[in-house]
């Protein structure tokens, strides 16, 4: 009988010793969830939806403690549904976070898509300002930089780099109220009602004393770049026209490039002009020297500098930019240069239509 | 008999308990310092996706020994096979960072010549372009652009003295695009401006 115990020890040892080297085998829902949570963590579960991934976390590591407590047993004989079950529970969990993380995604690439979208349209805006205004100030090198940008946005947006894009989407974004911060000075009064109600009354009562007088009348409107040629209170005809560097700014002073606002009148023709026939305006008028010398004593001129002179209508085309003079083709200012007399009448002004190109350019920029 | 058994069952508890139950240590230490190495390389920037694997594989084995730690009968050979199997991927891993670290930066060293190539190019192009005061507002317009694209230039070759070869690829990428379309832009308005004066003449 002792003999019979004995062996029997033997034989409950070699067992015990065999079935510490042979495990039984996990339920398969073990090995499922050890490939959901990687695949989680690639999507980047933790970034998309953090708190759902930390209870997930939280379960998965509980059930890794009962499936410790589990293997760390002596002998695993009996069924493993409850370990299964447990494993079960974490898999619907993650399934559940999987499908909040592949929306957080697609939301993420839309709103990429749609700041890329937006950026490269108040881009697009700014570039037609620029290429139209055609004022020097607004040909930035930083608008350059941000479509640059934009692009190298997209290339890590089309990689599956979202992080990196939106970094350089947040850039473009500076970028862009840079630019426009630089530019509004320029062209803000252009949008402004109360300035160009002004305008409108100036070119009005302008318009009123060519009918009232049965002379000609020349009207220069900067937005526009065209000039307005009037007959006795009518309009006769229009062209497109050229102006200076930096005529976005009223003349204020000599080499500045900027084209005067104001009434001149046609001080004296010159049918040799350099630029084909010129018509030289009286500038500056009164208001221009009150201007300049108000800027003079606030110590706004550089030193030495004059309020400057020769402001002329001009041939050689309107495409050209000037010194602040308007350039007309010269095939028009052929027709002006024959009929337009001196003494006449030219009034420059920002613009007379409340819903102009830069108004309604900046209603669509932040 | 009797003490015959004893003996017997002793041994075999003896050999069950020595044979699988030594902690492995050594094949631990070996497996972490391949990793630690393979990071050191870079793999985490450079091989990402793979250097995650190592890591998951590196913690599954050290759950195994843990596993083991806790029974009564512990065999470790699992344990071990998954710690060689870590320290294996990770060591040529190193090498395969090393080697994808030097073919990004020289992918972004050749990106950023192809892009001071396409910026030389639109620089000589508005250099050269005919002057005159029809054509002021454009030029104006243009060396603007290309004084853009120098700065935007200026910023790659920093990203890749930090590392950033990928960044630094797809700026230059992006910038030798600029380049090009301005150097189209500017070919497209010359030859239309040849055509009017062939046309003139």
């Amino acid at each position: 009988m002792k003999l019979r115990y004995g062996q029997a020890i033997l034989l409950l040892v070699l067992l015990a010793a065999c079935g510490g080297c042979r495990e039984k085998p996990v339920p398969p829902e073990i090995d499922l969830a050890w490939r959901q949570e990687k695949d989680l963590r690639g999507a980047g579960a933790s970034v998309y939806a953090p708190q759902a991934h930390r209870q997930y976390q939280d379960e998965l590591a509980a059930a890794r403690v009962l499936l410790d407590s589990e293997r760390a047993r002596f002998l695993r004989f009996g069924n493993d549904d409850a370990l299964a079950r447990t494993f079960r529970d974490v898999l619907a969990r993650g399934e559940h976070l999987a499908e909040q993380v592949r929306l957080a995604r697609e939301a993420e690439a839309a709103a990429i898509v749609a700041r890329m979208q937006t950026l490269r349209e108040q881009l697009g805006i700014l570039r037609d300002l620029s290429g139209s205004l055609k004022d020097r100030r607004l040909a930035t090198r930083r608008l350059v930089q941000a479509e640059i940008r934009l692009n190298e946005a997209g290339r890590h947006a089309a990689a599956g780099r979202p992080g990196e894009a939106l970094d350089r989407l947040e850039v473009v974004g500076e970028d862009v109220r840079a630019v426009l911060a630089s530019a509004r000075p320029l062209v803000a009064r252009f949008a402004d009602p109360g300035e160009i109600d002004r305008w409108r009354r100036m070119v009005a009562e302008a318009v009123e004393e060519s009918r009232r007088r049965g002379s000609a009348l020349l009207v220069v409107s900067k937005v526009e770049r065209r000039l307005i040629w009037y007959r006795r209170g009518e309009k006769v005809s229009n062209f497109g026209v050229g102006m200076g560097f930096n005529f976005l700014t009223p003349k204020l002073h000599a080499g500045d490039k900027a084209t005067p606002e104001g009434l001149y009148r046609v001080k004296l023709k010159n049918a040799r002009s350099k630029f084909y026939r010129a018509l030289l305006l009286d500038y500056p008028n009164d208001a221009d020297r009150r201007r300049f010398a108000s800027a003079r004593r606030s110590g706004a001129l550089p030193d030495r500098v004059g309020i400057g002179s020769l402001i002329e209508i001009h041939g050689g085309g309107k495409q050209g930019m000037t010194d602040g003079c308007v350039a007309l083709d010269n095939r028009d200012m052929a027709l002006l240069f024959e009929q337009i007399e001196v003494g006449t009448p030219v009034l420059i002004v920002g613009t007379t239509d409340h819903d102009n190109f830069i108004s309604s350019t900046l209603r669509q920029l932040p | 008999m009797k003490r015959l058994v004893t003996v017997l069952v002793g041994l075999v508890m003896a050999a069950s308990l020595v044979a699988c139950g030594k902690q492995p240590v050594e094949e631990i230490g070996a497996a972490k310092a391949a990793v630690e190495a393979a990071a050191g390389a870079g793999a985490e920037k450079y091989v990402a996706e793979e250097f995650t694997k190592v890591n998951e594989a590196m913690t599954a084995a050290m759950e195994e020994v843990k596993v083991q730690d806790g029974k009564m009968f512990k065999n470790y050979d699992k344990a071990k096979q998954m710690l060689a199997q870590a320290k294996a991927d990770a060591e040529a891993l190193q090498a395969k960072a090393a080697a994808e670290k030097e073919r990004l930066m020289n992918q972004a060293a050749a990106d950023l010549a192809t892009a001071m190539t396409a910026v030389s190019e639109a620089l000589t192009l508005v250099e050269n372009a005919p002057k005159g005061k029809g054509s002021a507002a454009d030029i104006m317009a243009m060396k603007a652009d290309v004084a853009g694209l120098e700065a935007a230039l200026a910023e790659v070759q920093p990203l890749i003295d930090g590392g950033d070869y990928v960044g630094a690829s797809e700026k230059a990428l992006a910038i030798g695009e600029k380049a090009s379309a301005l150097s189209a832009e500017i070919k497209a308005a010359m030859e239309k401006l040849a055509a009017v004066k062939a046309k003139k003449k």
